[in-house]
């Protein structure tokens, strides 16, 4: 039986049994020690305390644990081991994420203190490197999707897209329109933050439901759209991997109604070199460094996402952008008459965009084409095998082929052997993996996403899918192996009951002694 | 401990079985015995105690006697507590109306049901949706949404329950078809009420994005959001159902849940209207909309579960004159299929195709295709 | 051009035999079959102009060292800037923590295979709310303008009202992120200032309560530097208009000074690139946001929220999301908002510093950096041609006021810079009542000599 999964590999995962920081108190013990100032200052000065209005004293001290510094190293440490990090795996399981590799040189970039040791008023001349790094990078993606000009404000794809709707409103406002136009319109299977960004400020939003093939109609959107459209917000290819081939009638009919397209280009790995945002008449779009640009997802952020517009929104942008001189310096430039203002404090989360620099320039447009290649080869190579599988099958006939993507289904083998995809995610824990199902709402039932990006080798591809075989042939066996998984993770199944109920959940120590005592 | 009660329709299904539609009615029954029709239902509902049997759960079992229960559950190894029922009758529609009520009587926790359609129906009458029920799919008939998918997967959910983990509570129409229309060939549906269904909250897995909502606070974000577009000089035609009521309810008024009600300037004028009714309110006004709901699971939008707009009425009515209120839960459950009109003309089966811009929650909705 | 055969290390199935076996797999001739979906007029038929690829990773190391060696960083120039980030000491575990493979390049994995991943958000949020005095603190969003932004927008579906006031004491950046944020659903009314304390104007203030807000937001330490010491008589006014109030604090002085919590407010914000993070000219940030453990308030946050859980073995803890459906107090949607990708390695990273820091160091910081500027006000107080601004207690931050010497900030600067130093900075680009103040910020990291030096030179440069 075991020789049939060759590929796998005998996992467990470190478990360390670590105690939550806060049990490792031990009074008196010291992780640093914070330099007293000079004697002169204290001699000039006092203990400084005494200048502060006694009603803004804290009384007591914070109530943090007192660990010596090799415990605190060795806590992280551990904590870092019970992660399982993208370095780790072969981490095309988190699907729309774009997990790559994310070179280790990038890393040395941003430790370097001319990159991680500027102020951000600091004089401009003195940051040139970082300035040009900037400008340069808005040529790059000028070359990328054919847009006119970029800023590097947003914070995360989520923030851009914020950016977006924040031009859009500004656009029809400028134009007299915004009282008008109160309506976004995006597609189901596009990211859902097009629809939430976009309600934050105030917009109603309109979401096309996909027909039988898979795709949004071009008569759908017809029917939507009038003077009150502000705009459109899509993901293309969709979240689904399918390729919208009538993208350019949708721009089309959304511009003769008045309003502006946003293209959400989250989903960019496949399409690099391929095709371009203007090209299918958009003007605007914005990508996520921290996924196609391969900066490191860090547990959860930090994200950057770019935002380019065409001319006639040139100076709608948020601001800074950054300018050349003629003396071929860089400077700041505020100079943007209709600009949304700042959305994010300072310029942009520059170690992100820095990395992301370093990997543009490693590959060069033949490189960045050559990743496109091949993330949609090892994408359909997985369609091809994944779809071979007992019980996972790919939704939807539209896209032969999918583009960087596919959302799959375990639906069959749910029905068949109540095994469904969250036990297959927990059960591909056990072989040191990850699978994510999908964005809500699950139109497809019991999905998963997979994005294999162009970086893993095809032997790793096999191992993950020979992983997805075993957890079918136990399914349909053994379900009880997959239902009880994990088995060789870090900790075993929790107890949700206490997340939901206030008069239990513990979002801090504190507060989990306060409840729950000891 | 919960108390989980069971009553099995034990003939269920077995019209199905040699091709008469349902099983309904004792002439019916009759004919699919002679027919060569053997009993499932108890034989299906064994796999959903096994389920719930591996998992060595602490509950509390409360069946009723012979067929109805006891059988299926003694041979998967249970030993159950049973009901007191009149033995002496045969068992009919009445029999599972009566087990149902006194099941509510004893407190269960959630009754499990096995049968179809003509099965559910029994047992809204009994309980309306005072108690969680779940219906295991044994009929022949299973076009209510108050089924689990298959028997064992009402299994899952009934452990769930049990362990109180994961469950939340959506409203389950209960639709049958007039079975004796139905043989004839004419389809003719109505609804019958809602069910109180517990399912499996999807796990989310947690990351990226917002959140799923309840149903029930959809269901007051479309209120708020209709409510806003409301206009004082037009008569509104408030279809059947739970989401179509909370508009109703938005107003504190009272509405009815299967009949159709109407409202001007923020008052109910009239509860639970037929068609002649709603004919000679649309005569004194100048503006008449409709305000609907799709069935579950289904999509039909017109022609199940509100005849109430008949084809003479809707000829009148535009599609511009619709508003097609849905949670995205229930669209969701359609899985791309479109909506479906069938209100027995084409003419206005035609007239009412097309997208709809289905309202989905404050400020949002849903571009979605009605076909015919 | 690209040679048929050349393989770039990150990408190994570029390999042409390779390439070959999975295109049969798959069943098609080559790759751009499998673009056949996107029509020809789609197709971008020509080359991004794009400078030529490093591919030797020597040659990208000296590429990018070559460009970044064009800064001039903290450590070269003596910086006195402040103003939402500044440069403080970062611990040696911090950076070995936050290098770590695992965080760096993890993502969203389960409470499973990412449990220590879960673990330490959680303990951030734990040392956090130990510092904030609150129990429930958020896993970080972009930055404080951000932090403030959502504040604010909860108060609104909290109160289900929709005017916030807002202290004209913070940053203009800020400000104009939360107008950008807030447009449309909410009216912004600014705060004055009282002249002659920098605190915040009482009277105004009270002429702009009524029934209708939904709170009010300041700082503390204010923008310019200011303890705020009327935080408990604010917070009582607001209340008293059945609106919330709302702090934004650098956490590194609450080793010293009270958290908002301890004067009235109901909820928290602020930034924590200060506790162990470094400058990134600006772009390592992480906005907190913290308050009471109280249903209604957690139910409006719309960033994650980590528990604590047991599991199905004894002794063994697990993390999981708390309150995931967060909905059912938001019936009216208007304020709704977006959670993504943000900040988790910088709030990973201050864990670790908090964890260092312990209440000693904590206090002993907030301590220092009192010193450090009460040195400074009085080494500067005493240069012809310089004021120090307002006579209200400082933390870190002190405003300079240069009107005297007739001199602009900006020629001040340029001067300074002459002799490596980073001036303060501009107050006219964010204030107009303050031509010719700049606001000078002194941590840990600037040594006695080097304030020392900052006087001389300025003695020099006003002098003149």
């Amino acid at each position: 039986m075991e020789n049939k999964y060759n590929r796998l590999r005998n996992f467990h995962q470190a478990k360390w049994d670590e105690e939550v920081i806060f049990q490792l108190h031990n009074p008196g013990e010291k992780g640093i020690i914070v330099p007293e100032v000079e004697k002169e200052i204290q001699n000039e000065i006092g203990d400084g305390i005494s200048e502060i209005p006694a009603s803004m004293l804290r009384s007591e001290k914070p109530n943090l644990p007192e660990v010596g510094q090799m415990r605190v190293l060795k806590h992280f440490l551990r904590l870092s081991q019970q992660t399982l990090g993208a370095d780790f795996n072969v981490d095309i399981g988190q699907g729309t994420c774009t997990v790559k590799y994310n070179p280790k040189i990038n890393e040395s970039f941003v430790r370097n203190p001319n990159e991680s040791e500027l102020h951000p008023m600091q004089d401009q001349s003195t940051c040139q490197g970082t300035l040009q790094i900037l400008h340069e990078m808005g040529e790059f993606f000028k070359e990328i999707s054919g847009m006119d000009r970029f800023s590097f404000q947003p914070s995360s794809g989520s923030h851009a897209i914020l950016n977006m709707a924040s031009i859009i409103r500004k656009f029809h406002e400028v134009n007299g329109e915004d009282g008008q136009r109160d309506e976004i319109i995006t597609t189901i299977f596009s990211h859902p933050s097009d629809a939430a960004a976009a309600a934050v400020l105030g917009y109603k939003i309109i979401t096309i439901h996909q027909e039988e093939d898979g795709l949004p109609s071009a008569e759908a959107l017809r029917s939507v759209v009038s003077e009150r459209t502000a705009g459109l917000f899509i993901t293309n290819p969709e979240d689904t991997g399918i390729y919208n081939p009538n993208i350019i009638e949708f721009t089309k009919i959304v511009h003769d109604a008045g309003g502006l397209c946003g293209y959400d280009q989250a989903n960019a790995n496949g399409i690099l070199g391929i095709t371009r945002a203007k090209d299918a008449g958009f003007d605007m779009c914005f990508f996520n460094l921290h996924k196609t640009f391969s900066g490191p997802h860090g547990s959860g952020g930090p994200a950057a996402g770019v935002i380019g517009v065409t001319d006639r929104l040139k100076d709608f942008l948020a601001v800074p952008i950054v300018g050349k001189k003629e003396d071929g310096s860089f400077y700041l430039d505020y100079d943007l008459p209709n600009s949304i203002g700042k959305t994010r404090q300072f310029y942009g989360p520059i170690p992100v965009i820095v990395r992301a620099y370093a990997w543009i320039r490693s590959l060069g447009a033949e490189g960045l084409e050559e990743v496109a290649n091949i993330a949609v080869l090892n994408n359909n190579y997985l369609l091809h095998k994944i779809t071979k599988i007992r019980g996972a099958a790919s939704p939807f006939p539209a896209g032969k082929h999918r583009i960087e993507q596919v959302r799959y289904t375990w639906d069959k083998m749910f029905k068949e052997t109540g095994v469904g995809t969250y036990d297959v995610t927990l059960r591909l824990a056990d072989f040191g993996f990850h699978m994510w199902s999908s964005h809500h709402p699950f139109i497809v039932p019991e999905p998963f996403t997979i994005e294999p990006t162009e970086s893993y080798s095809k032997e790793e591809l096999d191992e993950y899918i020979e992983a997805l075989q075993r957890i079918s042939d136990e399914a349909y066996s053994n379900p009880e192996i997959v239902k009880t998984a994990p088995h060789n993770s870090v900790i075993h199944k929790i107890d949700h009951s206490v997340s939901d109920d206030p008069k239990k959940w513990a979002i801090s120590w504190r507060s989990y002694l306060k409840k729950h005592g000891n | 401990m919960k108390t989980i009660g069971l009553i099995i329709n034990p003939i269920a299904g077995m019209g199905g079985a040699v091709g008469l539609k349902g099983t309904d009615g004792v002439d019916t029954l009759k004919k699919a015995i002679q027919l060569g029709a053997v009993p499932t239902s108890g034989e299906k509902t064994k796999s959903t105690l096994r389920e719930i049997l591996d998992k060595s759960l602490e509950f509390r079992l409360l069946t009723c006697a012979g067929t109805m229960g006891e059988e299926a559950v003694r041979e998967v190894g249970i030993d159950p507590e049973l009901i007191e029922m009149d033995s002496s009758n045969k068992i009919s529609a009445q029999t599972s109306i009566d087990a149902a009520k006194q099941m509510m009587k004893k407190k269960v926790d959630l009754l499990l049901f096995a049968g179809g359609d003509g099965t559910a129906r029994n047992i809204v009458e009994a309980v309306g949706n005072e108690i969680p029920v779940l219906g295991i799919p044994t009929g022949v008939k299973i076009q209510s949404s108050a089924f689990s998918i298959n028997p064992r997967s009402a299994g899952r959910i009934c452990t769930a329950f049990i362990n109180n983990n994961k469950i939340e509570f959506r409203e389950g129409e209960v639709i049958d078809l007039d079975e004796d229309q139905y043989r004839k060939g004419n389809i003719s549906t109505r609804l019958f009420g809602y069910l109180k269904i517990p399912f499996l909250k999807e796990h989310v897995q947690r990351l990226k994005s917002g959140t799923p909502k309840t149903e029930k606070y959809t269901q007051e974000a479309i209120a708020n959001d209709l409510a806003e577009r409301m206009s004082d000089d037009t008569f509104y035609l408030v279809g059947p159902g739970s989401t179509t009521k909370a508009l109703v309810d938005h107003f504190g008024l009272q509405g009815s849940l299967l009949g159709v009600d109407v409202i001007t300037s923020k008052k109910v004028i009239a509860n639970d209207v037929n068609y002649c009714q709603i004919l000679k309110l649309i005569e004194s006004s100048n503006r008449v909309e409709l305000i609907i709901t799709p069935i579950g699971g289904q999509g039909f939008i017109f022609g199940r579960g509100n005849q109430q707009f008949t084809p003479e009425l809707l000829s009148n009515i535009n599609k511009d004159q619709i508003h097609i209120l849905s949670t995205i839960q229930k669209l969701t459950s359609l899985r791309g299929q479109p909506f479906l009109i069938d209100t027995g003309n084409e003419v206005v089966n035609t007239k009412l195709s097309g997208y709809y811009r289905v309202t989905t929650g404050y400020h949002q909705s849903t571009v979605y295709k009605a076909i015919c | 051009m690209k040679s048929e055969n050349f393989v770039h290390p990150y990408i190994p199935n570029s390999v042409p035999e390779v390439k070959a076996k999975m295109l049969e797999e798959i069943g098609v001739e080559n790759i751009e079959e499998l673009y056949s979906d996107i029509p020809d007029q789609l197709r971008f038929k020509g080359k991004m102009k794009l400078p030529k690829a490093l591919t030797s990773e020597l040659a990208l190391k000296q590429h990018m060292e070559k460009i970044l060696s064009k800064n001039k960083s903290v450590n070269e120039y003596d910086s006195f800037l402040g103003g939402g980030v500044a440069n403080h000491f970062v611990p040696a575990i911090c950076d070995e923590v936050n290098g770590r493979s695992e965080f760096l390049t993890a993502y969203a994995g389960e409470p499973y295979e990412d449990h220590g991943r879960f673990q330490a958000l959680y303990e951030y949020q734990s040392l956090m709310s130990e510092m904030l005095d609150f129990d429930v603190v958020n896993v970080p969003t972009y930055d404080w303008a951000q932090a403030a932004a959502t504040s604010i927008r909860m108060a609104q579906r909290i109160t289900k009202k929709d005017e916030i006031l807002i202290s004209e004491l913070i940053g203009p950046d800020k400000l104009s992120a939360i107008y950008n944020y807030c447009q449309k659903s909410m009216k912004i009314t600014l705060v004055k200032h009282d002249e002659v304390t920098g605190l915040l104007d009482m009277k105004d203030l009270k002429s702009k309560l009524h029934k209708d807000l939904a709170g009010i937001y300041f700082e503390n330490p204010s923008y310019i530097g200011i303890i705020e010491n009327q935080g408990k008589e604010i917070s009582d006014l607001i209340h008293e208009s059945e609106g919330l109030s709302i702090v934004g604090a650098d956490p590194i002085s609450l080793g010293i000074l009270k958290p908002p919590s301890q004067y009235g407010a109901d909820i928290a914000c602020g930034d924590i690139q200060t506790l162990g993070n470094h400058l990134h000219y600006g772009g390592c940030l992480g906005g907190f946001i913290s308050s009471r453990d109280e249903e209604k308030i957690v139910m409006e946050y719309p960033s994650r929220l980590f528990g604590i859980t047991k599991t199905e073995v004894e002794g063994e803890w697990g993390f999981d999301d708390v309150a995931y459906d967060r909905t059912s107090f938001g019936v009216r949607e208007k304020g709704k908002e977006f959670v993504g990708t943000a900040n988790a390695l910088y709030a990973i990273t201050s864990a670790v510093y908090l964890s260092l820091m312990g209440p000693d160091g904590m206090h002993d910081i907030g301590r220092h950096l009192t010193q450090k500027s009460l040195y400074a006000k009085k080494i500067l107080g005493k240069i012809q041609g310089l004021k120090i601004k307002f006579d209200t207690a400082s933390f870190k931050e002190i405003v300079l006021d240069f009107n005297e010497s007739g001199k602009t900030v900006q020629e001040i600067n340029k001067a300074l810079l002459n002799h490596n130093i980073f001036g303060g900075i501009d107050l006219l680009e964010k204030f107009s009542w303050l031509q010719n103040c700049a606001l000078f910020c002194f941590t840990e990291m600037n040594s006695k000599e080097q304030i020392d030096h900052l006087a001389s030179v300025l003695t020099e440069v006003l002098a003149n």
